[in-house]
């Protein structure tokens, strides 16, 4: 089904705003692992305008130009004119999703995304089965593929699924003795079935502050991954079901504190602006309301309590050589990236890899698995700086970056492990690794 | 439109992957920063010099144009197929740093290396690459060499071409030609590679260039000089030059710029200021940073200087090199549309130059701000319009030009002919200097396929 040519999204507005300059290709991610203008930010907005003005096709071509964008907003960064190149992606994403339908295998993953109690189960089942496909890593990095799944091929390094999830392991409410301080926690799907001790790590961190905490059991995933596939019905669903349930408790919490940069960064700004471009501007007023509260983990601890005096006080405490990743939804989208390193730094010896503001290469779930030749591309130049600092730990307050960084080290024979800040920082607290 | 069979046969050099014509990479590599478009029938990646020269022979052979292009950063159209035929693009393949030489001190690069990775490199290496365009972080050296790109570093180090020591570059005919040495002196044959500097892509393809670099100097200050006209900044600037001052860069902004730096950004500026210029002086030793700050603020303020700042660190540097940094942007208040010209004049005629142009701005009734560089006389000019006025704007453009090659000038200092400024040449070149162009451009390419009649030719 091709979309009449008054229902697309208005890209040329933003095409006539693009004066052209060339700024934004050298940062991008894309060309610089295929240096080839269509490829790039200000070839990306050219021909979203021309495709709007009815000049170009969306067939398989167009197709997979736009689905090589890494979603990594470097161009939006240098741009003069701050033209949202990744917002007019994730638009044509809709379209070419429409037209060419959306592959099963992540139409199912969607579906389950939307629904809490499947995933759960299949997630059970993903752990039980998992010996069938997968082989544990020794280091405890995460499962190899034991043979060729579709679109996954034989030795790549997956995250491991936890039995249960964090959402299950845990009560609904955590009080804390003559707290002061209420939060939420969103805890995000790669953190609620993967990397469970994040969550465990932040509780951990919380109660050590004497924080009264929510686990809203029925949040659904933030939406990021169908919207940077295109797949708008599902974003439609996610984020108004979770809009509902969040406002059913947030007057009573200070803030929704987000361990992950990519759902941080999609509450609080995406789903704004999914509203904005779909009209739905009663929605938009609402994700707006609830925007003032939304906090990466590290953001909310640094500003808001004592927790650097805290870490302080223990010292350097762990023997261990740190080197902090920026996530692109973190840096770049939110402007963090002084609060983790300064909470680190107090137990942990830092040091900084040559370009820390390079995007890791993870890009989405059609990158990850259709297009996983240009993310395998994108990883490489991103473990050998790793690798050059000679730290034990790369962190990065995003999950996504841990896929991507671990299968990139893994590949480069690089020994250091990942680690969310929120996990390091409970550790240095006392709270055992695992 | 070019024939499937040509299209075969370039697909048989450079291979499957590097060669298109489907719609969308005629659209990608159909404008440059001139925003104009044309699309070519197809794009060809060359991965070396032998594809190059393969390419040019058989194009040669069937007069198929060719339009090299580098970073399409150009403000003239240089990068533009305005007569269709193929794209060759370096930047997939041809975007290597191939060595530096500390010991000679030059650098020998693929022409699709990005200006500022270059710099990056050589200061790794203790060295310095100091020429800086405006658009340093994106265009390539290829698109610097052919358009002798300059930036703000030029009133101390030079422009481009004074660090070219020699370059490779193939003939239409396929010839592989070296002009030029790593050697300091070289006086032996015509200097071929002056001629192929700022020749647009129209005589031969740069495939590699061997560039200078000097030491890296040691200490670097910023400094500032406020003015309540330009005829004494001017002043400022003759005065302090002749007194041994050799500041690295030495950048004016008019009133109109400063108003609306003040207005649009809120810049620190006192709202009187007529004039003001900015700039880094550099050096070896501390006391040769101390001289020259010396001997700038003694002009500045025996030319009616009321005040003179100099940075204390790099974030005071960053506040000062703000405005003008941000001054090309803050003049969108004066017109929704601006049509800016890079005239450059004799550094003398700098105040009269100016006089004149806000003259012309005048009788045509258009805010004309001006900025650049004081130290080597080039003037952005910006005749700020209506979108609805463009046939007036460019009449007042066209009279600037007049002027300016009136006083001594000329109608580029930086950013080349192209197309825009193609209908001009006949202003600043008489007849039979367009005809010793147009028999070089012949001896060249006698076919007439290399970016064909760009620069008037
Ligand atoms: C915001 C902005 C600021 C700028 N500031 C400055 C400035 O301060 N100073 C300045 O001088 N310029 C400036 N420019 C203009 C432009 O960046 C320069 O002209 C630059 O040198 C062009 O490089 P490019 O790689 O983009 O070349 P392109 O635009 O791709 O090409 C320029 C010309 O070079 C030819 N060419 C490219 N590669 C080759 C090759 N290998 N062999 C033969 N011919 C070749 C092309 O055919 C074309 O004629 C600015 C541009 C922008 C957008
Ligand atoms: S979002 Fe990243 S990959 Fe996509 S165009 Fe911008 S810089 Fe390139
Ligand atoms: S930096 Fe912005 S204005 Fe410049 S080419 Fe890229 S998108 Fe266009």
């Amino acid at each position: 089904m091709s979309k009449e040519l008054s229902e697309i999204f208005n890209f040329s507005e933003i095409t006539d705003d693009c004066v052209k300059c060339g700024k934004c290709i050298p940062v991008c991610t894309i060309h610089q692992i295929n240096p080839d203008e269509v490829t790039s930010p200000r070839g990306f907005i050219e021909l979203l305008g021309q495709y709007q003005n009815g000049d170009l096709e969306l067939d398989k071509n167009a197709k997979d130009i736009f689905e090589s964008c890494f979603l990594c907003t470097n161009c939006v960064d240098v741009c003069p004119n701050s033209l949202p190149t990744d917002m007019v992606i994730e638009e044509v994403r809709a379209d070419i999703a429409d037209k060419f339908g959306i592959a099963t295998f992540k139409r199912v993953f969607f579906w389950l995304l939307r629904h809490r109690f499947a995933m759960d189960m299949f997630s059970k089942m993903g752990y039980v089965f998992k010996g069938c496909m997968l082989k544990s890593d020794d280091k405890d990095r995460g499962l190899f593929a034991r043979f060729n799944l579709p679109f996954i091929k034989k030795g790549r390094l997956l995250p491991s699924m936890a039995f249960t999830s964090f959402l299950n392991s845990h009560k609904e409410h955590i009080p804390a003795k003559d707290s002061k301080q209420k939060v939420a926690i969103f805890i995000g799907c790669l953190g609620n079935y993967n990397y469970t001790n994040i969550g465990s790590s932040l509780l951990y961190i919380l109660e050590k502050l004497n924080v009264e905490v929510f686990i809203p059991k029925k949040q659904l995933c933030c939406g990021a991954p169908a919207y940077f596939t295109g797949d708008m019905s599902s974003v439609e669903y996610m984020t108004t079901k979770n809009i509902e349930y969040f406002e059913s408790f947030m007057s009573d919490y200070d803030a929704m504190i987000i361990p992950e940069a990519t759902c941080s960064s999609m509450i609080k700004h995406d789903w704004e602006r999914f509203f904005a471009n779909h009209k739905m501007p009663e929605w938009e007023e609402r994700a707006k309301k609830l925007s003032g509260k939304i906090f990466m983990a590290t953001e909310w601890l640094h500003s808001q309590t004592n927790l650097q005096d805290m870490l302080a006080k223990e010292g350097k405490n762990i023997d261990e050589l740190v080197t902090y990743h920026d996530p692109c939804h973190a840096r770049k989208t939110q402007d963090i990236y002084t609060q983790p390193r300064e909470l680190l730094s107090q137990n942990y010896n830092m040091i900084e890899m040559s370009d820390p503001n390079r995007c890791c290469g993870f890009g989405g779930v059609t990158m990850q698995t259709e297009k996983f030749k240009f993310a395998k591309l994108a990883g490489t130049p991103k473990a050998s700086m790793i690798r050059d600092t000679k730290a034990s730990i790369v962190s990065a307050e995003c999950s996504a970056c841990r896929v991507q960084i671990s299968e990139s080290l893994n590949d480069a024979n690089v020994e250091t492990i990942f680690k969310n800040p929120i996990e390091l920082i409970a550790q240095a607290l006392g709270k055992d690794e695992k | 439109m070019i024939k499937d069979k040509h299209i075969n046969a370039l697909r048989d050099i450079v291979g499957e992957d590097n060669i298109y014509s489907d719609k969308a990479h005629l659209i990608a590599y159909s404008y440059d920063a001139t925003r104009t478009k044309y699309e070519p029938d197809a794009v060809v990646f060359p991965r070396d010099e032998d594809d190059i020269s393969d390419i040019l022979k058989y194009c040669n052979r069937y007069k198929i144009i060719i339009t090299p292009r580098g970073a399409g950063s150009g403000f003239t159209g240089g990068a533009l197929p305005a007569h269709g035929g193929i794209i060759l693009a370096m930047e997939k393949h041809m975007n290597k740093i191939l060595e530096i030489d500390t010991q000679n001190m030059v650098a020998v690069v693929q022409p699709a290396v990005i200006n500022m990775d270059l710099q990056k490199e050589a200061q790794r290496h203790g060295l310095f690459y100091p020429p800086d365009p405006a658009s340093e972080e994106y265009s390539t050296l290829g698109g610097n060499v052919s358009e002798n790109a300059g930036g703000m570093r030029a009133a101390k180090y030079g422009i481009t071409k004074d660090f070219v020591m020699a370059l490779r570059a193939v003939r239409t005919n396929g010839d592989i030609i070296r002009a030029g040495k790593k050697t300091i002196k070289d006086v032996a044959g015509y200097n071929t590679a002056g001629i192929l500097i700022a020749s647009e892509g129209t005589l031969a393809i740069i495939s590699e260039i061997t560039l200078k670099l000097i030491p890296m100097p040691k200490y670097k200050k910023t400094y500032m000089g406020i003015f309540s006209d330009v005829d004494s900044a001017m002043n400022a600037v003759f005065k302090s030059l002749s007194s041994g001052a050799n500041p690295v860069a030495m950048e004016f902004l008019d009133k109109l710029v400063i108003e609306a730096l003040i207005d649009k950004l809120g810049v620190d500026l006192p709202k009187d200021a007529g004039a003001v210029l900015v700039g880094d002086v550099d050096g070896n030793v501390s006391d040769e940073i101390d001289f020259q700050l010396k001997t700038l603020e003694e002009s500045f303020k025996e030319n009616g200087a009321t005040e003179f700042r100099v940075a204390k660190d790099d974030d005071e540097a960053k506040k000062l090199w703000y405005a003008r940094k941000n001054a090309s942007q803050s003049i969108t208040i004066y017109g929704n549309k601006k049509l800016n010209e890079d005239i450059s004049v004799p550094r003398s005629m700098l105040p009269e130059a100016l006089r004149n142009i806000y003259k012309i701005g005048e009788k045509y009734g258009f805010k004309v701000p001006c900025f650049g560089h004081a130290g080597d006389g080039n003037i952005h000019v910006n005749v700020m319009i209506d979108i609805s006025q463009l046939e007036e704007g460019e009449k007042a453009i066209e009279e600037i030009f007049q002027m300016v090659v009136d006083i001594g000038g000329t109608l580029s200092g930086e950013h080349g002919i192209g197309t825009s400024k193609a209908p001009f040449m006949g202003i600043a070149f008489n007849n039979e200097e367009m005809n010793l162009f147009r028999d070089i451009k012949r001896a060249f390419d006698p076919n007439n396929i290399l970016n064909p009649y760009k620069m008037g030719l």
